[in-house]
């Protein structure tokens, strides 16, 4: 099989960036993605059957927007829709013919080689456990949000979000704007948490135009008469088949308040708003090497400062490498483009600092935002901790409840990874494979063995990344026989 | 309720999909997970356990919207499909709250 030269796993902003600039210095390029179409969660886009007059008007898409209609018309870009990367089939070193994927698609399951492949695979909520959550209807915001952006549908009758993250905000106003009814808009921090994010007025004054279109977003909302509190969470979703409504109580010096203050409101729909988790399965397949953050989506891959992965030939870009937002991936996936042009031989170094200068200048002051940003939008871990009641489902893949998996490891000393956290108890042996109650065991094995999440690891990721039908595999191998 | 968003948005004709045996009116682009929505059985499967699994992420992530998907012409393709990432398609046939665990 001859390799491509470039291969890209996501088709968002630095996915698109990246192929851009990789086939305007004349790499072939190719951009495999999970959906139907380009522009990653940030530009999910309406199917080609459903046409949409003025989609995501607002200013703040505008460059994105941009960027979007560039990557579509450019003919040198191969793109692969709906074809999920299920791993590497090369664990050992990277040869001079390059990496070996194995992919599953329309056309079932298929391997592409290439010479560099660059994972700019995005991230997802991060979805915090608490009573009720796996009730219909309880939905993580990102969701909720795709229903709007792409298939044009208000997901419900009456919403509630609750969380930490200001992308709650848009979402309740997009909904809101479509014809929706938002019951309330909740943050777990306190106001004062929040406007924190201003300490240094400064250095926020060139990001004015997001600040101001969060402002906005909150006049709107606010003159549609939505409540938006803060300093309170949803610690209950109540329901027998489908959400009916909302238990929140408020926070008093970290605190819930007592069962009997706590405030009930009706919905059918809850969108959860906690951050996010960076998508390095792929990556830590490949044995590339990643760090803890909290703050910043959990298992981050390691880069150096053009977007090189610990594993020769692997460069990973955009919320892969700490969530930063949209601007921030297509910077970085444009960095890594010229890493490849550079460790391919298609131009010299020299070349390739002169055409990162200005990417550089422009990812300190994003870089800048997305760290403020992070440094507020995820409340402390006492909040996360008193959510995490006993009987909450940790791990909604196998059915395995907070309760559960804290006697196991009080009655197991050897249980001090997640590794061994994942063969006694099962979490992260389900259908997402620990994407999704990962970060959970990870920080729960953290507070009770009082280590770090580092010493604590991340749960292996194993090829195929997702689960594929065994028929598809079949299938490819009685065709090579 | 759950509804289309009609103002500046233009869809293709309509046409029936069953779900659960009633028929619903779906457009060409949407997926079974929008369907589900607007047919209120937002239940795509039961644990062993008994506990309903329903929409998440809708973006392919959380596998909680796997439901039983029949298309004529495709028996052979795996039935278990996560409704967020599957457009609707002509006779498609879906059955939501199946335990995972029962063979197909």
């Amino acid at each position: 099989m001859t390799p491509v030269d470039l291969a890209i796993v996501g088709a968002g902003p630095a996915g698109m960036a990246a192929a851009l600039t990789a086939a305007e210095h004349g790499l072939q390029v190719v951009v495999i993605d999970e959906q139907l179409q380009a522009g990653g969660q940030i530009l999910r886009q309406p199917p080609a059957s459903i046409r949409v007059r003025s989609w995501l008007r607002d200013r703040v898409y505008r460059r994105q927007q941009q960027l979007l209609q560039r990557a579509e018309r450019d003919e040198r870009i191969h793109w692969r829709w709906q074809t999920t990367v299920l791993g590497f089939l090369d664990n050992e070193a990277h040869d001079a013919v390059g990496h070996r994927l194995w992919l599953q698609g329309p056309d079932g399951v298929t391997e592409l080689t290439a010479r560099s492949v660059m994972v700019a695979a995005g991230c997802h909520d991060l979805a915090v456990p608490f009573p009720g959550w796996n009730l219909p209807g309880v939905m993580a915001t990102g969701g909720l949000q795709a229903m709007v952006k792409s298939q044009q549908l208000v997901p419900g009758r009456r919403f509630v979000f609750a969380g930490s993250h200001p992308l709650q905000l848009i979402v309740a106003d997009q909904i809101q704007q479509a014809g929706g009814e938002v019951a309330a808009v909740l943050f777990a921090q306190s106001l004062g948490e929040m406007l924190a994010v201003l300490k240094r007025p400064l250095r926020m004054l060139p990001h004015v135009a997001k600040l101001m279109h969060i402002g906005m977003v909150m006049w709107r909302l606010r003159s549609a008469g939505v409540p938006i509190r803060f300093g309170c969470t949803v610690v209950r979703a109540e329901g027998k088949q489908q959400l009916t409504a909302v238990r929140v109580a408020r926070l008093r010096d970290g605190v819930f308040e007592p069962e009997a203050d706590r405030e009930e409101i009706p919905c059918d729909h809850l969108g959860i708003c906690y951050s996010f988790l960076v998508a390095s399965e792929l990556p830590r397949q490949a044995g590339a090497a990643v760090s803890w953050s909290a703050e910043r989506g959990g298992w981050l891959v390691d880069v150096d400062d053009w977007q090189r992965s610990s594993i020769a030939g692997l460069y990973a870009a955009g919320e892969t490498t700490g969530v930063a937002g949209a601007d921030v991936a297509r910077e970085e996936g444009e960095l890594a483009a010229l890493a490849v042009l550079q460790d391919l031989g298609n131009i010299d170094s020299a070349r390739a600092v002169e055409l990162a200068a200005p990417i550089r200048r422009r990812l300190s002051g994003l870089r800048e935002f997305a760290d403020a940003l992070a440094s507020i939008a995820l409340p402390s871990w006492g909040v996360f901790e008193q959510l995490l009641d006993e009987a909450t489902t940790l791990c909604k893949c196998q059915g395995i409840s907070v309760g559960q998996f804290r006697d196991l490891i009080q009655n197991h000393g050897t249980i001090t990874t997640a590794n061994s956290a994942r063969l006694r108890s099962r979490t992260g042996m389900g259908l997402c494979q620990g994407r999704y109650c990962g970060y959970f065991v990870t920080r729960l094995l953290a507070r009770h063995g009082e280590t770090s999440e580092a010493a604590v690891g991340p749960f292996s990721a194993r090829s195929p990344i997702k689960p594929v039908p065994i028929a598809d595999i079949v299938a490819r191998e009685q065709e090579r026989n | 309720m759950v509804h289309r968003i009609q103002a500046g948005v233009e869809r293709q004709p309509a046409f029936q999909i069953e779900i659960d045996g009633a028929a619903v009116s779906v457009h060409p682009g949407e997926t079974v997970a929008a369907a589900l929505l607007l047919a209120g059985r937002e239940h795509c499967y039961t644990t062993r356990e008994g506990e309903p699994r329903s929409l998440f992420c809708n973006m392919g992530s959380c596998f909680e919207c796997l439901v039983d998907i029949t298309v004529p012409g495709q028996e052979r393709k795996p039935r278990w499909q996560r409704a967020c990432m599957t457009p609707v398609t002509e006779g498609m046939s879906v059955r939501t709250g199946k335990c995972l665990q029962e063979t197909l």
